[in-house]
């Protein structure tokens, strides 16, 4: 062509070197894990610590291995999922602020677990509310997919999830509504909010396969969300297949988000910010963001985790609530510091 | 480009969105060398007809392209034989422009990342032919309109497919870039591609498409080369809009005026 080209000066996207930005996190991921297991009620000095590390402090030992160990495990598995669902569904739906509560996928694991708490079922800790919570978020996205069966776009996706998501809330509120017993209501309600507190191994064993799951269905969408930045029209003319990759996504996130909520309760924000503070860093690429969203998660929550147990309370503040009361402000200042997060042009 | 002659053929199709019919069965065949251009007033099924020729929605009837059934090749060969356009198009994310053109060697490249020489030779001229070279770090969410169409269209034709499906490539775009699109699509039917683009500039059509396919109504209601679509009277039917042939200065020029009651 021969018009004249634009002349106005605009900043160029800074590029970064591949995988830059997970060595980064990946270093400081480090960092918080060993300060989580340095970090706890018993208040060990890590001398002593040390000693249990090494087989010289049988109660060092314990607490360490026993306590600490899965505990911060759990945060920072969980964190990354929660991370990965965040950046697999913006990317899916090319909304910033999709997460996966967007799907209704959080509220129907919650629901489940309430169900459960609330008839006395299981109690708190055990491996069926882990269950039942997986069983009912698989059952909500099932019932998406159902739903979305004739009209496989994103639109309907996402509406689906939102009526999913009421009515997981409204149900919730009714059982929660109906509940005699005030005990369980407090219980109920605090595991709600949040907690790595007092998990064990157990826990982790319960996650850890669905976890993986539903990181590897995850990832293996990686280029068709690439893809997608350009809509659904083009990225299927591109060889995608876009009803494919929704249902992949789906069962990733019911899979993976199910199991958390499980063993750590509702943990929000986690999976809306994670993916917008590393896009810059990906060149704006949302199959790329994948991998440093997760490590950002997992970072976010580990972090998160740490501070519940510095904050000086009389029983220990619920995560939720710290990563919502860090998570809201953040992505704030996001929306009005970063430009053209949200796309349109000039 | 791959090794399959540019020839598309659709034959009767008939698309039914929601109970409603859209197409009432169209047959087109078009082969490499053709620039065709659909037109037709708003709602005449032009994207419906061009989405089905991409294989992006279900339909009656057959589309073949290069002698295959589109329905039977995978979505992997189609993504090679047919590049499309979607009408309007927009880029979510703040990619780079240059990384936005590269997703047009997606069908062929094994890593976005690690493009070969030949991805990247493709995606250069691209970038050349649609004047985009200044934009290729600029944030595509920051582009002007007419900018963002040009990048979507270089992203099109770095896939260097043989068969380019484009609605409204020149639409949003600078009377300049304008001419401009459509010399360059004309270039590539030259060298033997066939380019069926949707567009509602009948001037332009006019100077460089090598036939023009009117739609009304979800059906196809012409289909020939321009100098005898304008002289069979269509034009006035379909839009109420007369066409003039000039001359200025030796070389022919087109315009529509309204007809008058």
């Amino acid at each position: 062509m021969t018009a004249p080209a634009a002349s106005e000066a605009r900043a160029a996207v800074r590029r970064q070197p591949p995988m830059a930005v997970e060595a980064v996190l990946g270093v400081v991921l480090i960092a918080v894990a060993i300060v989580s297991l340095a970090v706890g009620a018993s208040g060990f000095s890590m001398s002593r610590l040390w000693h249990g590390l090494i087989g010289k402090d049988d109660v060092a030992a314990i607490v360490l291995l026993e306590i600490r160990l899965p505990r911060m495990l759990l945060s920072l598995m969980v964190g990354a999922i929660l991370g990965l669902s965040g950046a697999a569904i913006q990317a899916l739906t090319r909304n910033p602020l999709a997460e996966p509560a967007v799907l209704g996928t959080p509220q129907a694991a919650a629901l489940g677990a309430v169900a459960v708490l609330y008839t006395g079922i299981a109690a708190a800790n055990s491996i069926w509310l882990a269950l039942t919570a997986i069983a009912a978020a698989a059952a909500a996205m099932a019932l998406i997919l159902f739903l979305i069966r004739s009209r496989q776009n994103i639109l309907t996706l996402l509406l689906a999830g939102l009526g999913i998501g009421s009515l997981t809330g409204a149900a919730m509120s009714f059982v929660i509504g109906m509940s005699s017993n005030p005990y369980a209501v407090m219980e109920i309600v605090f595991w709600l909010m949040g907690s790595f507190e007092d998990r064990s191994m157990t826990h982790v064993a319960i996650a850890l396969p669905f976890l993986a799951v539903s990181a590897l269905l995850l990832l293996a969408c990686r280029r068709a969300y690439t893809a997608l930045a350009l809509g659904e029209d083009a990225a299927q003319s591109l060889g995608v297949d876009v009803a494919r990759i929704s249902f992949l996504t789906a069962a990733g996130i019911a899979i993976g988000v199910g199991a958390s909520v499980a063993v750590s309760g509702a943990i929000g924000f986690v999976g809306l910010i994670a993916p917008h503070l590393v896009r810059p860093w990906c060149n704006g690429d949302p199959g790329r963001t994948l991998l440093p969203s997760a490590l950002c998660g997992a970072l976010l929550t580990g972090f998160a985790d740490i501070l519940v147990r510095l904050i000086p309370s009389t029983g220990e503040i619920r995560i939720g609530v710290v990563t919502a009361m860090i998570g809201a402000p953040l992505f704030i200042w996001l929306i009005v510091s970063r430009k053209g997060l949200f796309g349109g042009g000039p | 480009m791959s090794v399959a002659p540019p020839k598309l053929t659709a034959d009767d199709i008939v698309v039914e969105i929601g109970g409603r019919r859209i197409l009432h069965g169209c047959s087109l065949s078009a082969v490499g060398g053709e620039f065709v251009v659909l037109a037709g007033p708003n709602g005449a099924g032009k994207s419906t007809l061009l989405r089905a020729l991409a294989g992006l929605l279900p339909f009656t009837g057959r589309v073949t392209v290069a002698g295959d059934d589109q329905a039977k090749i995978t979505s992997a060969e189609r993504s090679r034989r047919i590049a499309f356009l979607p009408q309007g198009g927009a880029i979510h994310w703040p990619m780079p422009v240059r990384d936005v053109v590269a997703l047009g060697r997606m069908p062929f490249a094994a890593s976005l990342q690690k493009l070969s020489p030949q991805d990247l030779a493709a995606v250069d001229k691209a970038m050349a032919d649609c004047d985009i070279e200044a934009l290729a770090e600029m944030p595509a969410t920051e582009l002007s309109g007419g900018e963002l169409s040009r990048v979507l269209l270089a992203r099109v034709l770095a896939t260097q497919a043989p068969v380019l499906l484009l609605d409204e490539p020149a639409a949003s775009l600078d009377p300049a870039h304008q001419s401009a699109v459509m010399r360059l699509l004309r270039a590539i039917a030259d060298k033997g591609g066939l380019v069926i683009a949707v567009s509602h500039d009948l001037a332009q059509a006019a100077r460089y498409a090598t036939r023009i396919v009117l739609m009304s109504d979800g059906a196809i209601v012409a289909d020939s080369q321009p100098p005898d679509l304008f002289a069979s009277g269509a034009i006035e039917r379909i839009f109420g809009m007369r066409f003039h042939s000039l001359d200025i200065d030796g070389e022919a020029a087109f315009a529509m005026t309204p007809l008058r009651n």
